[in-house]
C-alpha cells in the first residue's frame, strides 16, 4: 500500500508541475475531440506541442465541451522551464502493482530513449504527457500520439486499442491483423487510394462488446522501401526529406477527408500475408489464428496490457469471421479484390 | 504430490476453440500447444498434481507408458524452464474427470515458442530510478 500512496502522491506532484508549466507558458491551448463515443480534451501548456500532437486527431475534432470525459495535459519542459518532480519510488515496482488494477487506478510509463512521461489517473479521468522539448518528439509519436494514455483509459471502458489497420465499404469494417512487415499498412493505404473508407493503418480502437471499430489517428505510415508501390502517396508525405531514417507519414484527413470515418461495424478480420503471387486470394481461418496475429503485437506494445486485453481480443475474434489474406504483388489488384470482398 | 500454477501475473493464457495461447509478458514471448500439450497444461493449471496429470495422460492415450512418462517429464520441465508455471502449495480441489473409454494414439506434447515480438520490448517502459529520482535505462 505504501507504494500506491507514493504513486498517488507522485501523480499529484505531476499535476502541480503542469499548473506551474501553464503559468510559465502564459497560455493554455485546449482542443476537443470525440473519440470512441467519449469527449476528450487535450490541454497544452504553451503552443510548442500543439501542431505536433493534434494533426493525427484532426478528423475527430469537435466544439468545446464543458465537462470532457477525459482531459490530457501536455507540456514540454524546455519551453515551460518546468521539470518533472523527482521520484522516490522504483518504477518497476510501480508497474508490478498494475495487472488487474485491483489496487490502484494510476498508470504510468517512462520512455527512456526520449525521456517522455505518460501518467494517468483513471479515477480522475486526468492524464499528463511530458517531454523534454518539442523538437525531440520522435516522428512516430506525431503519427500516433498518446497511445498509452488512450490504451489505459479506454480499456477501463470496454474499448481496446489494437495494433491493426481498418478499412471499409458500405458500413462494413475490415480489420487487418498482423505484426509489422505483414503487409498491413500497404494494404490499408492501397484500399484508401482505391476509394474505400479508412479508420487507421496501425492502431484503431475496438469495442469488443458490439464489435465496433473506431478511428483514432488519421495518419498513415509506410516503410520508405514500399512507398514506390503507392506512388500517388509520395507527394503527400510529410517527412519526405527524412525517408532514409523514418517511415513515410501522411496525414490522410488533409487529402481524403470524406474517406476518413469515425467508426464502422466490424465485418471481418483478415490476416495479410505477403506471398509474391499474381492474384490475391482469401481463405477461411480460425479464431485462434486471429488471436495469434492480434494478441501479442497488441499486448507487447501497450504497457500494462495483460489478461484484460487478451480477454477482450478473444471476445472479438470469436464473434467475427476470420480469413487469411494472401497478398499479390500489385497493390491496386489487392485493393480491387478487397473492394469486391466488402461489397 | 507436486502442484503447480500459472506464473501470473507475468504469464497470461486463453483457451479458445480447443486451443491454448500463452503469453509471457516479461520475456516478450508467446506460445501455443498441440493437443497433448493442452491436456497437460489444462490439467496442471487447473489444480491437478503432476502425478495426477501423468495418470490422466496414461488414461487418455494408448502407447508405451514409459515413453508417455518420459515425454511428460520433458514437457513439464520445459514449462518450468520457460517460466510458464511455478510450484505452489496445493492445487484447488476439482472434480476428477473419467478417462475416455476409447484411448487416443499418443502424440508427443509440443510447446511452440514464438520470439518474433521480442524487439517490441525495447520499448519497455519499466525502468529503475537513479539516486536523484530520475528513471534510468536497465542494462
Amino acid at each position: 500500500m505504501g507504494e500506491i500512496k507514493q504513486e498517488q502522491s507522485y501523480f499529484e506532484k505531476v499535476c502541480l508541475a503542469f499548473q506551474d508549466a501553464a503559468k510559465k507558458a502564459e497560455a493554455i491551448y485546449e482542443y476537443y475531440y470525440k473519440i470512441a463515443e467519449h469527449s476528450i480534451c487535450l490541454r497544452f501548456a504553451g503552443e510548442s506541442l500543439v501542431p505536433l500532437m493534434t494533426h493525427a486527431f484532426k478528423h475527430l475534432q469537435t466544439q468545446t465541451v464543458s465537462k470532457p470525459d477525459l482531459t490530457l495535459c501536455l507540456w514540454d519542459r524546455e519551453l515551460t522551464k518546468t521539470d518533472l518532480p523527482p521520484t522516490n519510488f522504483c518504477r518497476s515496482e510501480y508497474y508490478a502493482s498494475k495487472p488487474g488494477l485491483e489496487k490502484t487506478s494510476i498508470y504510468s510509463a517512462w520512455q527512456p530513449d526520449y525521456a517522455i512521461l505518460s501518467i494517468l489517473s483513471c479515477e480522475e479521468n486526468l492524464g499528463f504527457y511530458c517531454i523534454p522539448q518539442a523538437k525531440s518528439l520522435p516522428y512516430f509519436e506525431t503519427a500516433a500520439p498518446l497511445r498509452l494514455l488512450f490504451h489505459w483509459w479506454m480499456q477501463e471502458r470496454g474499448i481496446q486499442l489494437i495494433h491493426s489497420g481498418c478499412v471499409g465499404k458500405q458500413n462494413k469494417g475490415i480489420l487487418f491483423a498482423g505484426k509489422g512487415g505483414s503487409g498491413k499498412s500497404t494494404t490499408t493505404l492501397a484500399c484508401l487510394l482505391h476509394g474505400m473508407d479508412y479508420l487507421g493503418d496501425d492502431y484503431v480502437l475496438v469495442s469488443h462488446k458490439d464489435a465496433t471499430v473506431y478511428s483514432l489517428y488519421n495518419s498513415g505510415k509506410i516503410h520508405a522501401d514500399n512507398i514506390h508501390r503507392l506512388p500517388s502517396l509520395l507527394p503527400l508525405v510529410k517527412n519526405a526529406d527524412k525517408l532514409n531514417q523514418e517511415k513515410a507519414i501522411v496525414f490522410l484527413y488533409d487529402f481524403f477527408p470524406a474517406q476518413i470515418l469515425y467508426s464502422l461495424p466490424l465485418h471481418a478480420i483478415l490476416m495479410p500475408k505477403i506471398t509474391g503471387q499474381k492474384a490475391t486470394a482469401i481463405k477461411k481461418a480460425s479464431a485462434t489464428s486471429a488471436l495469434m496475429a492480434l494478441g501479442p503485437s497488441t499486448i507487447f506494445q501497450m504497457a500494462g496490457a495483460g489478461e484484460k486485453a487478451l480477454g477482450a481480443l478473444v471476445q472479438l475474434v470469436q464473434k467475427t469471421p476470420v480469413f487469411s489474406l494472401e497478398l499479390s504483388t500489385e497493390a491496386a489488384e489487392i485493393a480491387q479484390f478487397l473492394d469486391a470482398f466488402a461489397t | 504430490m507436486q502442484y503447480f500454477k500459472i506464473n501470473s501475473p507475468q504469464v497470461i493464457h486463453q483457451n479458445i476453440e480447443n486451443e491454448v495461447m500463452i503469453i509471457h509478458l516479461d520475456k516478450g514471448v508467446y506460445y501455443n500447444l498441440n493437443q497433448t500439450g493442452i491436456l497437460i497444461w489444462n490439467s496442471l493449471t487447473s489444480g491437478d498434481s503432476s502425478e495426477d496429470t501423468l495418470q490422466k495422460m496414461l488414461g487418455e492415450y494408448e502407447g508405451n507408458s514409459a515413453e508417455i512418462q518420459s515425454c511428460f517429464a520433458e514437457f513439464h520441465k520445459e514449462l518450468l524452464e520457460e517460466g510458464l508455471i511455478v510450484p505452489c502449495e496445493k492445487g484447488q480441489e476439482i472434480a476428477k474427470t473419467q478417462p475416455s473409454p476409447l484411448k487416443q494414439p499418443f502424440l508427443k506434447p509440443v510447446l511452440n515458442k514464438y520470439t518474433d515480438m521480442q524487439e517490441l520490448l525495447l520499448l519497455d517502459p519499466i525502468h529503475e530510478v537513479d539516486n536523484g529520482g530520475w528513471p534510468e535505462k536497465k542494462e
